[in-house]
């Protein structure tokens, strides 16, 4: 599928952050997610790996994650 | 048993189904939600009766070039009702859905352009709409899926309760029911039908019945071949057809 799953590596292992995610952008030093669905997300990271054939995304952490000042996600 | 993809091989007649399973449940006092998940074929809405399609619920989230742009800080479809935890069919806005007696209608999205894209989105799309669907006590959804297995590789039948396989007579077709029973077993839907379709005698229900029962799936009916059902087909018109829609009928007596 084209819409992509991101990770976040730590340690070795895999930490899944966001499914469904249509679009990644920079947003200063970290990145913002957006999935289709609507949910946002800013992390401190950089990408490691982009795997369209898997639809797979890994970051790396760089610093803690920011407040989280836009979310789109209004469910309930 | 709430909602029910209707899946099966390419022409096998889904949308036929979908169309006579509707006026079935209708004539029952039945509340039908058909949720049209196929991104190709356009004329399900005429079949139901229809002049148009209402606007696509991919609209909702900002339609596929605009994801981002819809969700940013300063978007009024962050509100959106398709990102609600429970979504009811009353809660859409009206250009999204058409209603007809006791039938309503709503559209994922459609491929319009060459060069567009994949149908990811819609696939995903089909899938948090269908998971988040709250139907109402008496409400039905028949959910008309794209031909063949590729919405069971995006996951769509997990927010789903049951499959109806529509077979033709033809090995291809048979051959793809067995491996949609495999697909949806995998997914835990709960009840895996298969319905016969287009089938011009007695002789060959009976041998297409064997075929499947010998391979376990379970054959809730058989549709005969009606030229009525293709002669509105070839017209646009709503769908006919007095032998399918007594054998559908049958169908139904099974189903609920």
């Amino acid at each position: 599928m084209c819409l992509a799953t991101v990770y976040v590596q730590n340690e070795g292992q895999k930490e899944e952050v966001m499914r469904e995610v249509a679009w990644v952008e920079p947003n200063g030093s970290g990145l913002r997610l957006v999935s289709l669905m609507g949910e946002s997300r800013l992390l401190q990271a950089r990408i490691i790996s982009i795997d369209l054939m898997n639809s797979s995304i890994v970051l790396q952490r760089t610093g803690a994650e920011p407040p989280q000042s836009v979310s789109a996600d209004h469910r309930g | 048993m709430k909602k029910i993809a209707i899946c099966g091989k390419g022409g096998s007649g889904k949308s036929s189904v979908v169309a006579l399973l509707a006026n079935g449940l209708q004539s029952r006092g039945c509340q039908v939600l058909v949720v049209d998940s196929d991104e190709s074929n356009p004329g399900l809405c005429r079949m139901l009766g229809f002049e148009r399609r209402p606007q696509p619920l991919l609209e909702l989230i900002g339609g596929k070039k605009k994801v981002f742009e819809a969700f940013s800080e300063k978007s009024q479809l962050q509100k959106t009702v398709l990102l609600q935890n429970q979504i009811r069919t009353k809660d859409l806005p009206s250009q999204y859905l058409l209603e007809r007696g006791g039938i309503r209608m709503v559209c994922i999205g459609k491929i319009l352009q060459s060069f567009e894209g994949c149908a990811c989105p819609m696939g995903v799309l089909s899938r948090e709409f269908l998971t988040r669907l709250a139907p109402e006590e008496k409400e039905l959804v028949l959910v008309d899926m794209e031909a063949g297995i590729e919405h069971f590789g995006r996951g769509i039948e997990s927010s789903l309760d049951s499959v109806l396989v529509v077979t033709e007579p033809s090995f291809d077709s048979l051959e793809l029911t067995e491996r949609i029973n495999t697909l949806a077993a995998e997914v835990q839907v709960k009840r895996i039908w298969t319905v016969l379709n287009k089938v011009r005698s007695e002789e060959m229900a009976h041998e297409l019945t064997d075929q499947l029962e010998r391979k376990g799936m379970s054959v809730v009916g058989c549709i005969r071949y009606d030229p009525a059902v293709f002669q509105s087909g070839l017209q646009g018109q709503p769908i006919r057809g007095s032998k399918a829609q007594e054998d559908v009928g049958r169908i139904l007596d099974q189903l609920l």
